[in-house]
C-alpha cells in the first residue's frame, strides 16, 4: 500500500515537472529562434525632424551640443551637465527661449565624431542652430595613455596629428552647412591630480594650443580653455569618478562659455 | 511483462539506492552554500556602493534609478543611436520603469532570480554531474553486478529492458530538477524572501550571422523566465543522461562508466576554447551545454552557433546514443 502511494505520488511529481519544463522549453525555443523581424522605421529620421521644426524660429537661440561625455554631462550629480547651466545662464542676457539639444556620447573620439557630421544624419540639426558647442578630444588623450608605450611624445604627437586633421574637418563640415553659428570649442582640463610629469602637462597644453589655432582665423568661433580653472581647484571640480567634471565642474565651464557668448546672445 | 511494470520496477530500484538522496543531498548543501554567498556579496555590494557614491542605496535607489531612466529617454532620442541600441535601451527603461512602480529595488536578489541564476551557472558542471551520478551505472551497475541475468531470465526481451531502464533515466531527471527547483527557491527564500515571480527579465537575443541581435528583445515575467531556463536545463539533463546511459550500456564496470563520461564532460569543455577557429569541437555535446545562455544575452556569439544549431546537435547526440545503445544491447553476449 505504502509503495502504491510512494509511486503515484512519484509519477504526480514527475508529471508536474514535466509539465513545467515543457512548457518552459517550448517559450525558450520560441523567445530565441525564429527569423528576426523586421526593424521598425528608425525614429533617428522623426528625431531629425522634430529638431528642424524650430528652425530658423526667431522666437528661440538653438543650442547644439556635440561630442563626448563632457558635452553629455557625465560625472554631474545633478544631471543637467553644461547645457543646463548654460540655458541658466544665457537666460539673463536673452528675453528670446533657449533650446539645447545635446547630442553628447560618452567615450566618443575626434574619429567618431567627424564620422557623425559626415553621414549627413546631424545636418539639418548644425543649420538649424544658433549656437554649436563642441567638446571632443578627451577620449584621444585616454587612448594614449591607456596604450602606455616607452615615447609618450611620438604617440602623443602621431595622436594628435589624427586629432586636428578631424576637428578641422569637423569644423568645415559644419561652416559647410552654417556660416552664420557661433561654435564655441571646450578645451581639455587635466583630471589626473599631481601624478603627472611635466612632459605630459607640456603635451597637454601643446594639444590645446593646437586646438585653439583651429579655430583662430573664424571670426564666429571661439576657443574656451578650461584648464587652468581647473588645475589649482581639482578638489572642486572633480567628480567622484576622478575624470569628469562634477555639478560645480560643469557650472564653471557653462560660465566660462557663456561670458564670452555674452554679446553675442544679447544681439540674437 | 509490460513496459509499465518493467520501468516501476527501475524507479524503486533506484529509489531504493542511496545515490539517489545522495545527489539531492549535494544539491541541498550547495544551494545553501551559494545562497549564503550571493548573500554576503550582495551585502558588500550595498556597502561598497553606499561607500563610493556617498548615499545609503539600499534606501536612495529610487533617486538614482528615476536619473538612469531619464538619462536612457534622452539618449533614445538622440538622432544618432542605431536601432539595434534603441531597442535595448527600450527593454532596459521598460525594466527600470516596473522595479519604480512596483518599489522594487534592482540590487535585491530574489528566490526567483536566485534559483533562475543558480541552475545557469549549474548547466555546465554540476546538472550534468549530477545527471551521471544518477545514470552511469543503470546497466553496467547490473553488468557487474551478475543481476543483469535475473532480468534477462525472465523472458523479457532486452530492447524491452533496456527502454525500461531509459525510461526511468528521464523520469528521475525530471523527479531530480523539481527537487532542485523546490530546494532552490525554499532555501534561498529563507535568505532573500520569496519574491520576484513577476519582475521582469530581458530575453529574446537572437544570433544572426555571428552577432547579437538585441531588435526583438522583450521583458518577460520572472516565473515564465524561471520555466525557460528550466526548460532548457532539462533538455541537458536529458542529453548528458542519454550519452551516460550509453557507456553505461557499453562499459562492464561502474567506476570506468562514471570516469568515461567525466573525462569527456570537461575534456570537451576544454575543447570549447577553441571554438571560434576550429569548427569541428562545435558539434561535441558539451560545446553546446550552456543553453541558457542564448535565452539570456550573455554570450559571445559565434558564427553559425545559435539555438537552433546547439538543439539539433544535441538532439543528434541524444539519438545517436539511444541507436548505439540498444543496437549494442540487444547484441551483446552475456553469459546466463
Amino acid at each position: 500500500m505504502a509503495k502504491k502511494i510512494m509511486w503515484f505520488s512519484i509519477l504526480i511529481i514527475v508529471f508536474i515537472s514535466l509539465i513545467f519544463i515543457c512548457t518552459g522549453f517550448v517559450m525558450a525555443v520560441k523567445v530565441s529562434t525564429g527569423p528576426v523581424s523586421e526593424v521598425s522605421k528608425p525614429i533617428s529620421q522623426q528625431g531629425l525632424q522634430n529638431g528642424a521644426d524650430s528652425f530658423n524660429d526667431p522666437k528661440t537661440v538653438k543650442v547644439l551640443i556635440l561630442g563626448d561625455s563632457i558635452a553629455k554631462g557625465t560625472g554631474d550629480e545633478t544631471f543637467r551637465g553644461i547645457g543646463g547651466y548654460l540655458t541658466d545662464n544665457l537666460k539673463n542676457y536673452t528675453a528670446k527661449d533657449i533650446t539645447v539639444s545635446n547630442l553628447g556620447i560618452d567615450g566618443l573620439k575626434s574619429g567618431e565624431l567627424l564620422d557623425q557630421v559626415k553621414n549627413g544624419r546631424l545636418t539639418n540639426e548644425i543649420t538649424s542652430s544658433d549656437i554649436i558647442l563642441i567638446s571632443i578630444g578627451g577620449n584621444d588623450l585616454l587612448e594614449i595613455r591607456r596604450q602606455g608605450g616607452s615615447n609618450l611624445e611620438n604617440a602623443f604627437k602621431e595622436k594628435q596629428n589624427a586629432y586636428i586633421a578631424a576637428l578641422k574637418e569637423i569644423t568645415n563640415k559644419v561652416r559647410a552647412v552654417n556660416k552664420d553659428a557661433f561654435v564655441v570649442f571646450v578645451g581639455l582640463y587635466n583630471p589626473y591630480d599631481g601624478e603627472i610629469t611635466n612632459e605630459y602637462a607640456q603635451l597637454m597644453n601643446d594639444w590645446n594650443h593646437a586646438t585653439s589655432l583651429v579655430f583662430a582665423d573664424d571670426i564666429k568661433a571661439v576657443f574656451v580653455p578650461t584648464y587652468d580653472m581647473f588645475k589649482l581647484n581639482m578638489n572642486r571640480f572633480i567628480a567622484s569618478d576622478n575624470l569628469h567634471p562634477n555639478s560645480a565642474g560643469y557650472q564653471m565651464i557653462a560660465q566660462l562659455i557663456s561670458r564670452s557668448l555674452e554679446d553675442v546672445v544679447v544681439n540674437m | 511483462m509490460k513496459l509499465y511494470n518493467l520501468v516501476k520496477n527501475e524507479v524503486f530500484k533506484m529509489i531504493g539506492k542511496k545515490r539517489l538522496y545522495i545527489t539531492l543531498g549535494i544539491v541541498l548543501v550547495i544551494i545553501a552554500a551559494f545562497a549564503y554567498g550571493q548573500y554576503h556579496s550582495l551585502d558588500r555590494t550595498k556597502e561598497n556602493l553606499s561607500k563610493r557614491i556617498g548615499i545609503e542605496a539600499t534606501s536612495d535607489w529610487r533617486k538614482v534609478l528615476q536619473q538612469q531612466l531619464i538619462d536612457i529617454k534622452r539618449r533614445m532620442d538622440s538622432p544618432y543611436m542605431d536601432d539595434d541600441r534603441r531597442a535595448n535601451l527600450r527593454v532596459r527603461a521598460e525594466q527600470m520603469q516596473f522595479y519604480l512602480d512596483e518599489d522594487i529595488n534592482p540590487l535585491e536578489v530574489s528566490a526567483v532570480t536566485f534559483s533562475t541564476k543558480f541552475i545557469e551557472q549549474s548547466l555546465l558542471f554540476l546538472l550534468p554531474l549530477l545527471m551521471i551520478i544518477l545514470s552511469a551505472d543503470i546497466v553496467s551497475g547490473e553488468l557487474s553486478g551478475g543481476t543483469i541475468k535475473l532480468l534477462l531470465v525472465r523472458g523479457v526481451s532486452r530492447w524491452k529492458i533496456l527502454l525500461s531502464k531509459y525510461i526511468t533515466i528521464i523520469l528521475l531527471e525530471a523527479l531530480v530538477m523539481f527537487f532542485v527547483l523546490i530546494l532552490s527557491i525554499g532555501v534561498s527564500g529563507i535568505f532573500f524572501g520569496y519574491g520576484g515571480w513577476t519582475t521582469p527579465v530581458v530575453t529574446g537575443f537572437k544570433v544572426v550571422a555571428g552577432k547579437l541581435v538585441t531588435s526583438d528583445i522583450v521583458n518577460v515575467p520572472g516565473w515564465q523566465y524561471l520555466m525557460m531556463t528550466y526548460g532548457l536545463a532539462y533538455f541537458v539533463a536529458v542529453v548528458v543522461g542519454s550519452v551516460s546511459f550509453m557507456i553505461s550500456t557499453l562499459v562492464r564496470s561502474t567506476a570506468a562508466s562514471i570516469g568515461i563520461v567525466l573525462s569527456t564532460l570537461i575534456g570537451g569543455s576544454l575543447l570549447s576554447s577553441f571554438l571560434e577557429d576550429w569548427k569541428l569541437p562545435r558539434y561535441f555535446f558539451t560545446a553546446n551545454l550552456k543553453l541558457t545562455d542564448y535565452i539570456s544575452g550573455s554570450l559571445s556569439p559565434i558564427e553559425g552557433m545559435n539555438m537552433t544549431f546547439s538543439l539539433a546537435v544535441l538532439s543528434v547526440w541524444i539519438i545517436f546514443s539511444i541507436v548505439v545503445s540498444f543496437a549494442y544491447f540487444t547484441r551483446r553476449d552475456i553469459l546466463v
